[in-house]
């Protein structure tokens, strides 16, 4: 091999190139992986189940496909979450081991990546049941920062990224119900995408929140995003929410921003630690430099946001659990098993009630974005904390660690549009990042003017010492 | 059965109820009603912008 880097290292566009060029061969790329899950794995806690011996063989079959085959995702080896269904592999959740299944069949978005040529090296590490959004998990240990042990990966796709950030694969698929993509992707320095909802179909996925769940990727760059997005989008009989669109084009790569108007929410670069909100405004500058136009935006209902979802969030997953609820229930760590009795029996006007206000604010943000063609924010208000705090401070006020880690991503989960999330700084050597929303279906918009904002820090210069 | 046992499952229910483990998320959807909600039709599935 021709390499000079260790191929674990790798975004999936260059090892892409590496493979058609054939100076890598799945099975190398597949071994070095593998060897960095041995290597870190015990640690950092990213995956739950590994099958190396069924990795190597789909990189096997990869190679021997290769001659006249360039699919983007041939030979590329991938995290998937665990509460997302491959089949030959089992379905923890993250739970306790009693509620486990072995799917019979893949998820829809697993029949995607094989179909594409994608080596599945394992199940990531998740929140039990993907309920958090810290990478804690009591039945199966914490997963944990690549950049700092001690701190938090974030979560619930917490696997996926930690896999992502330090080399044991080269992109993740997590899911996103209150930012359970963005909130790891960003502390662990990593693009992560919130698809428009129904974009990415669901079926196979133990669900949280019908009205909120999303699958997307979580990779280390822009581009990567878009090839995993390219596979993963299209309609799906098996799911009644998946849209009936084709993917889109995917160019990341137009680099000027003339013409676009840029929405920056200032309440919420009002409420993260200054650094944070001086690396927002470094990046408004870059963007404005590329021909950009920003402008601020107020939102009215922000505020109420946090209602809306947390009302309709925890009455969808006690239905979602009813199922299996009373016969688990002492099986739940206590945190998730009463954020599930809180749900229940709560009146349907509550719930509509809650429904309501978020048409009301989905209807602001659309006005707001006449004339708007993207909204920034800072996805968190910190670096990651430590595992150990039970209180993350923000601006000098201790707050829940529930509390800050979602404030900055429950507002946009309301709208059901595609939400990126970039890296854009580091404090104390621990990364952080910038949502970008666009209207529904404008996911290429979105990955547009967040491959300008990596330009200012990209993957190379921002990766973990392990990866 | 002993006549003990009938006894005990004939003892009045408890006057007070215990709180109840929604009354929270009950009060945060009150927060909402202030908001102007009549003739506002709730997102129920994929939610279409306007």
């Amino acid at each position: 091999m021709a390499l000079s880097s260790d191929p674990a290292s790798l975004t999936i566009t260059e090892a892409h190139r590496e493979l058609t060029t054939g100076r890598l061969s799945a099975v190398e790329l597949t071994k070095a992986v593998l060897d960095r899950v041995e290597q870190l794995n015990g640690e950092l806690n990213a995956y739950l189940h590994v099958a190396a011996d069924a990795a190597l063989a789909q990189a096997r079959a990869a190679d021997d496909a290769r001659r006249d085959d360039d699919r983007p995702l041939l030979g590329i080896p991938l995290c998937v979450k665990d509460i997302i269904d491959v089949h030959g592999m089992p379905t923890t959740g993250g739970t306790a081991a009693v509620w486990t299944r072995q799917p019979e069949r893949d998820a829809t978005v697993v029949a995607r990546l094989r179909a594409a040529g994608a080596v599945l090296i394992g199940k990531g590490h998740t929140n039990e049941f993907a309920y958090g959004a810290d990478g804690g998990n009591p039945h199966w240990g914490d997963c944990r920062n690549p950049y700092d042990p001690a701190r938090i990966s974030g979560g619930s796709s917490s696997g996926p990224a930690v896999a992502t950030a330090t080399g044991m694969a080269l992109g993740g698929i997590g899911t996103d119900t209150s930012g359970s993509v963005r909130i790891p992707a960003t502390l662990c320095g990593l693009v992560g995408v919130r698809p428009t909802l129904g974009r990415v179909p669901r079926a196979g996925v133990i669900p949280l929140s019908w009205s909120y769940d999303a699958v997307g990727p979580l990779t280390r760059s822009v581009d990567d995003a878009a090839i995993l997005l390219r596979v993963l989008i299209g309609a799906d009989p098996a799911d009644p929410v998946a849209a009936d669109r084709p993917a889109p084009g995917f160019d990341p790569r137009i680099g000027a921003l003339h013409g676009l108007r840029l929405g920056v929410v200032e309440q919420l670069v009002d409420v993260v630690e200054d650094y944070v909100a001086d690396a927002m405004a470094g990046t408004v500058a870059h963007l404005s430099a590329l021909g950009a136009e920003t402008v601020p935006v107020h939102l009215d209902l922000l505020p109420h946001t946090r209602a809306m979802h947390f009302v309709v969030q925890q009455i969808e997953a006690a239905q979602a659990h009813a199922p299996w609820f009373d016969a688990h229930r002492p099986h739940y760590a206590a945190p998730v098993r009463e954020r599930l009795e809180a749900g229940q029996d709560v009146p349907a006007t509550a719930y509509l009630t809650a429904q309501q206000a978020r048409r009301l604010f989905i209807d602001e943000v659309s006005r707001a974005m006449a004339g708007v063609d993207v909204l920034l924010a800072p996805t968190m208000p910190v670096v990651a904390p430590l595992r150990s705090d039970s209180d993350i401070e923000v601006r000098g006020a201790p707050l829940a660690p529930r509390q800050a880690l979602l404030m900055c991503t429950l507002p946009m989960t309301q709208l059901g549009s595609p939400v990126a999330t970039v890296p854009i700084g580091a404090h104390d050597g621990l990364p952080f990042g910038m949502q970008i929303v666009g209207r529904p279906f404008a996911e290429p918009l979105v990955l547009r003017v967040a491959a300008a904002c990596e330009q200012r820090w990209p993957w190379p210069e921002r990766r973990p010492a392990v990866g | 059965m002993t006549g003990d046992s009938n006894r005990a499952s004939l003892e009045p229910a408890a006057q007070t109820a215990p709180p109840r483990a929604n009354a929270e998320l009950i009060a945060l959807a009150e927060t909402l009603k202030e908001l102007p909600l009549t003739d506002v039709e709730p997102v129920l599935g994929a939610p279409r912008w306007r």
